[in-house]
C-alpha cells in the first residue's frame, strides 16, 4: 500500500505538469482539445491524491506501523477516529492533505468555470498546476509521508501527543488549511489575468465568493486553535501571539483588507493594481506561514518539525514574489485607475483607510515574529518578543479598526454631503457617548482600553442596529409588510450589505471578549480537602481527590465545587484532573475544568497534589467576558452564510447549483464546524 | 497643489509618525519587550556578566534534580548546557540552580529542555518567573535530522 501510494504521488506528478503545459499551449494554439485535456489533468490531479489520501488514511487505519509516518503518530491503543485523523498530525502528512484541498477547491473551480471566464483558465490553471508540482516534489524528495522502514519494522507505533487527540485538533487543521488553501484558487486567477492581460472586474467577480470561503475558514481555524489552546493548554487564554498563531493572523488581515477593497473595483473601477497587490501578499503570507510552521525557521513554544523544507519554501516564495511583482510591473499602464478619489468623506476612502490600517496590522505581525530571526541573522544574538510588544501595538490599531467599521458602512459612495453625515451619525453618536459615560460612571470602569473598547463596540452596534432598523421601517411603510417580512426581505433583497453588516456585528462581539481580558483574576493556592477560597464571584470548595486508572492512563482528579460567594447555594461541580499517559511514555496532560457563563468562565487547572497530604494546589481564574469570543464567530459564520448566498437576480440567471458550488460547499462545512462547536459546549 | 490639501497632508502625516513614535517609545520602554536568549553554558561561566539583567536561559534539566516544596508550588532545579552545543566547554558537568514559583508545563521533567526567563541573583542561582518545557524530543523535532522517522 505504501508503494503504492509514492506511485500515485509520482502519476500526480507527472499529470499535474502535464496539465499545466497543455492548458498553456493548448491557449497559444488554440487548441479546444488541449484545453479540454488540461481540464480533465485538473480532475485527474484530484482524483490521483484522493487516492493517495485514501491510502495514508488507510494505513493508519490497518495499524501499518512499517510506514514511518504511520508509526510515528499514531498507536494501536488510539481511537479509530483519531487514528484516521493523524493523516494530518505531522507534517509529511499535512503536505499531502495540504495538496489535497487544493486539487479539490481547484477542480471545482475548474468545473464552476467550464463555461465562463474562458481566456482566464489557461494561465490561472497553469499557476495551480505549478503549484501542484511544488508540494508533490516536496513530498517526493523530502518528505514522503509513505517511506517505509528498510528492515525491522516496529510492531507498534509512538502514539499522537495526546494534546492533538482532542476534537478540536481534528477539526483546527483542516479549517486553517480550507482557509489558507482556499486563497490559492483567487492567486491563480489574478496571475491567469495579469498574464492574459483582461484586468478588469471579471477575475474578481469570479473570485468573490471563494474569497469569503477562504476568508470564513480561515476566521474560523483561528477561533478554533484559540479554543483549544483555552481547553488543553491550561494558561487560560486564547491567544498568544505565537508564531503558529500568526503565520494564520496574518494571510487573515490582508485578506480581510482585500474582500474589501475588491468593492471599490467592482463599483467604481479603482484600486486594480492595489487588489492584485493584495491577492499576491495574501497567497505569499500562507506560503510564509507554512514555512514558518513547518520548518522551524521560528521557533514557538508549539514545537512543530525543524527540517529543511524551509530552504525549498524560501525558493518557492522567492520565484512567486519575481513572477507576480514581475507580472505587476508589466501590466502597469493596463491597471492605472479610471477614476480619481472625490472625497475623504466617502466610502472609497474609508476602505482606502482600513486597507491601510489592516495592511499595517499584517506587516506588523509579520515583522514582529520574523524579528527574532532576523535579529539573529544579523547580529548573532538570539532574542525574544513578548507578547506585550504585540499587544502594545495591535490593541490600537484593533480599536482604530473597530471605530472604522462603525463609520465606513454608514459613509455613501463618492461623497457623503452634511446632511447624510448628520443623518447617518447623530444617533450613534450620542449612545456611544452615553454608552461611555454609562460605563465609567454607573459601571464604574476605569481601564482606558477596555472602556475604548467597549465604548465603541456601543457605537458600532448601534450603527448597525440603525441601518437595519431604517432599512425594515421603510420596507414596512412603503411595502405595508409586518416587521417580521420587511426585515427577511431586507437581508435577502441586498444580502451581501446585510450579511457584511452580520458579520461587523459578529467581529464587535468579538471586541466585547477581548475586552473582558483586562478584568481576568488569578489565584494560586494550595486548598485541603474540605477548605474554600473566594475568587470574584465564586466560592470554590475542594471536596476530594481521586485517583484512577483506566488502563491507557492515570488519572488524578480535584472535585471541587462551586459555589455564589459567601452563601451556599452551589454552582455545579468543577473537576480539574492530571492525566498521565502510558504511551508516549511519561506523556501528561492537564485536564481543564470550566464553569462557563455569559458574565465570565470559572476555570480550574489543578496544579499539583499531594495524595498524603489530601491537598491540591489549584490555580483559579475567572475570564470575564470570554464566551463573547466564541460568541462572535457565530455571527460571523452567520452573516457569511447570508452575504456568500447568491442574490435572488443571479439564481435566475443561472438556475442551476453551479454557481452556488463555493458557496454550498462553504456552508455545508461551515455546518459542520459549527456542530462541533455547539457539541463542545454541551 | 492647493495649501488645503498640503495641511491635510502634513497633518495627516503628523498624527501617524507621533501616535508610531508614542506607541514605539512605550514598547521599548517595557522591560519584557525584549529579552535575549543565552545558552545555560554561557550563563554558568560568565553568570558576573548577567547579574540584574532579565534574559531567557535554555538548557536541560539535569536528572533527578527537581525538588518540590510540599504543598506548594516553589521548584527548584539544575539547568545544565545542551551538549553538543556549547561555546564553553569547560561548562560541561557544570549545573545552575534555577528556582521557580508556579504552575509548570506538563512537559517540565527530567532531561526536558527548558528556558527560563528570569535574573541571575548575586549567590548565582537564576531566578525565573516564567518557564518553558519541551518533552525530550519525543515527537517531531528531531525526527528529520536523526532519521527515527
Ligand atoms: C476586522 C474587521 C472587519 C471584518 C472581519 C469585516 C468583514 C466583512 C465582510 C465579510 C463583509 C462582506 C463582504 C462581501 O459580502 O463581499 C464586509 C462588508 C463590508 N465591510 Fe467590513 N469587515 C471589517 C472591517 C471593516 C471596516 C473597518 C470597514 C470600514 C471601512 C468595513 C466596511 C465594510 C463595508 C462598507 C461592507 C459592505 C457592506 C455593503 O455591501 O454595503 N469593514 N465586511
Amino acid at each position: 500500500m505504501a508503494t503504492f501510494g509514492y506511485a500515485l504521488l509520482l502519476m500526480t506528478l507527472v499529470v499535474s505538469t502535464y496539465t499545466g503545459s497543455a492548458a498553456i499551449v493548448g491557449h497559444h494554439l488554440k487548441s479546444q482539445r488541449l484545453a479540454v485535456s488540461a481540464r480533465y489533468g485538473a480532475f485527474a490531479v484530484f482524483g490521483l491524491l484522493s487516492c493517495a489520501s485514501s491510502a495514508l488514511v488507510y494505513l493508519f487505519v490497518v495499524n501499518d506501523y512499517s510506514v514511518k509516518y504511520v508509526q510515528h503518530y499514531s498507536d494501536r491503543s488510539m481511537p479509530l477516529f483519531y487514528k484516521a485523523t493523524s493523516f494530518w498530525g505531522g507534517q509529511d502528512g499535512s503536505l499531502l492533505f495540504w495538496v489535497w484541498v487544493m486539487s479539490i477547491w481547484g477542480a471545482i473551480a475548474i468545473y464552476q468555470n467550464r463555461d465562463k471566464n474562458k481566456e482566464l483558465i489557461p494561465y490561472s490553471l497553469a499557476t495551480l498546476m505549478v503549484i501542484t508540482v511544488f508540494f508533490v516534489t516536496l513530498m517526493l524528495f523530502n518528505a514522503n509521508p509513505f517511506e517505509t522502514y528498510a528492515a525491522g519494522a516496529p510492531t507498534d507505533g509512538k502514539g499522537l501527543n495526546p494534546l492533538l487527540q482532542n476534537p478540536y485538533m481534528v477539526i483546527h487543521p483542516p479549517m486553517l488549511y480550507l482557509g489558507y488553501i482556499g486563497w490559492t484558487i483567487p492567486f491563480c486567477f489574478a496571475i491567469g489575468a495579469l498574464a492574459h492581460g483582461k484586468l478588469d472586474y471579471g477575475w474578481i467577480a469570479a473570485m468573490r465568493r471563494w474569497c469569503l470561503v477562504a476568508w470564513v475558514f480561515l476566521s474560523v481555524g483561528l477561533v478554533l486553535g484559540g479554543l483549544w489552546a483555552y481547553e488543553e493548554l491550561g494558561w487560560g487564554g486564547y491567544w498568544a501571539w505565537d508564531p503558529v498563531e500568526n503565520a494564520a493572523f496574518m494571510p487573515w488581515l490582508t485578506g480581510t483588507a482585500f474582500i474589501h477593497s475588491v468593492q471599490v473595483q467592482e463599483r467604481r473601477q479603482m484600486y486594480k493594481a492595489w487588489n492584485l497587490l493584495l491577492i499576491i501578499l495574501t497567497f505569499l503570507l500562507t506560503l510564509l506561514g507554512t514555512m514558518m510552521t513547518r520548518s522551524g525557521v521560528v521557533q514557538s513554544v508549539h514545537a512543530f518539525a525543524q527540517s529543511n523544507i524551509g530552504t525549498y519554501f524560501f525558493g518557492f516564495i522567492i520565484l512567486t514574489c519575481v513572477v507576480s511583482f514581475g507580472l505587476l510591473i508589466y501590466r502597469s499602464k493596463a491597471l492605472a485607475p479610471q477614476s480619481g478619489l472625490e472625497s475623504i468623506l466617502s466610502r472609497e476612502f474609508a476602505f482606502l483607510v482600513n486597507n491601510w490600517i489592516l495592511l499595517a496590522a499584517a506587516f506588523f505581525v509579520t515583522f514582529a515574529t520574523l524579528f527574532p530571526s532576523l535579529f539573529k541573522a544579523v547580529s548573532g544574538k538570539e532574542v525574544n518578543v513578548g507578547p506585550s510588544f504585540f499587544n502594545t501595538w495591535m490593541i490600537p490599531i484593533g480599536l482604530i479598526l473597530l471605530f472604522l467599521t462603525g463609520i465606513g458602512p454608514l459613509l455613501s459612495w463618492r461623497k457623503s454631503t452634511g446632511t447624510t453625515i448628520r443623518q447617518q451619525f447623530t444617533v450613534p453618536a450620542i449612545v456611544g457617548v452615553l454608552g461611555c459615560l454609562g460605563l465609567v460612571f454607573g459601571v464604574g470602569i476605569t481601564h482606558w482600553k477596555a472602556l475604548a473598547a467597549l465604548s465603541i463596540c456601543i457605537f458600532v452596534s448601534s450603527t448597525i442596529f440603525q441601518e437595519f432598523w431604517r432599512g425594515t421601517r421603510h420596507r414596512m411603510k412603503n411595502a405595508g409588510e409586518n416587521a417580521f417580512d420587511a426585515l427577511i426581505t431586507l437581508v435577502t433583497r441586498a444580502r451581501r450589505r446585510y450579511g457584511g453588516y452580520v458579520v461587523h456585528f459578529g467581529v464587535v462581539v468579538m471586541f466585547l471578549g477581548f475586552a473582558g481580558e483586562s478584568f481576568k483574576k488569578e489565584i494560586d493556592q494550595t486548598l485541603k480537602v474540605g477548605e474554600k477560597i473566594t475568587i470574584g464571584r465564586y466560592d470554590v470548595r475542594l471536596d476530594d481527590l481521586k485517583f484512577e486508572d483506566d488502563g491507557q492512563k492515570t488519572m488524578v482528579t480535584a472535585v471541587t465545587t462551586a459555589f455564589k460567594t459567601g452563601t451556599d447555594i452551589s454552582l455545579g461541580q468543577l473537576t480539574p484532573a492530571k492525566w498521565a499517559y502510558r504511551k508516549p511514555a511519561d506523556q501528561t496532560t492537564t485536564e481543564v475544568s470550566k464553569r462557563m457563563s455569559i458574565s465570565d468562565d470559572l476555570y480550574l487547572v489543578l496544579a499539583g497534589y499531594d495524595g498524603e497530604a489530601r491537598t491540591a494546589i489549584l490555580q483559579l481564574k475567572v475570564n470575564p467576558l470570554v464566551n463573547f469570543v466564541w460568541l462572535g464567530t457565530f455571527f460571523l459564520m452567520i452573516g457569511f452564510s447570508i452575504a456568500v448566498w447568491p442574490e435572488r437576480r443571479e439564481q435566475k440567471a443561472k438556475a442551476t447549483v453551479r454557481g452556488m458550488a463555493p458557496a454550498m460547499v462553504g456552508a455545508t462545512t461551515l455546518a459542520l464546524a459549527m456542530l462541533t462547536l455547539v457539541l463542545a459546549f454541551i | 497643489m492647493p495649501r488645503s490639501n498640503l495641511i491635510k497632508i502634513l497633518l495627516s502625516a503628523t498624527i501617524i509618525v507621533g501616535a508610531g513614535g508614542y506607541l514605539l517609545a512605550d514598547t521599548m520602554a517595557e522591560p519584557e519587550v525584549l529579552t535575549y536568549f543565552q545558552p545555560a553554558d554561557v550563563v554558568i561561566v560568565n553568570q558576573k556578566d548577567f547579574l540584574g539583567q532579565r534574559i531567557r536561559m535554555g538548557g536541560h534539566v539535569a536528572k533527578d534534580s527537581i525538588l518540590l516544596k510540599k504543598g506548594t508550588l516553589e521548584y527548584q532545579f539544575e539547568v545544565k548546557p545542551v551538549l553538543g552545543m556549547m561555546k564553553f566547554p569547560e561548562a560541561k558537568d557544570k549545573t545552575i540552580t534555577v528556582r521557580y514559583t508556579g504552575v509548570v508545563p506538563d512537559t517540565f521533567k527530567d532531561d526536558a529542555e527548558v528556558i527560563v526567563t528570569g535574573m541571575v541573583q548575586p549567590d548565582g542561582s537564576f531566578v525565573a518567573k516564567e518557564l518553558l518545557a519541551k518533552c525530550p524530543s519525543k515527537y517531531e523535532a528531531e525526527q528529520k535530522n536523526q532519521g527515527t522517522y
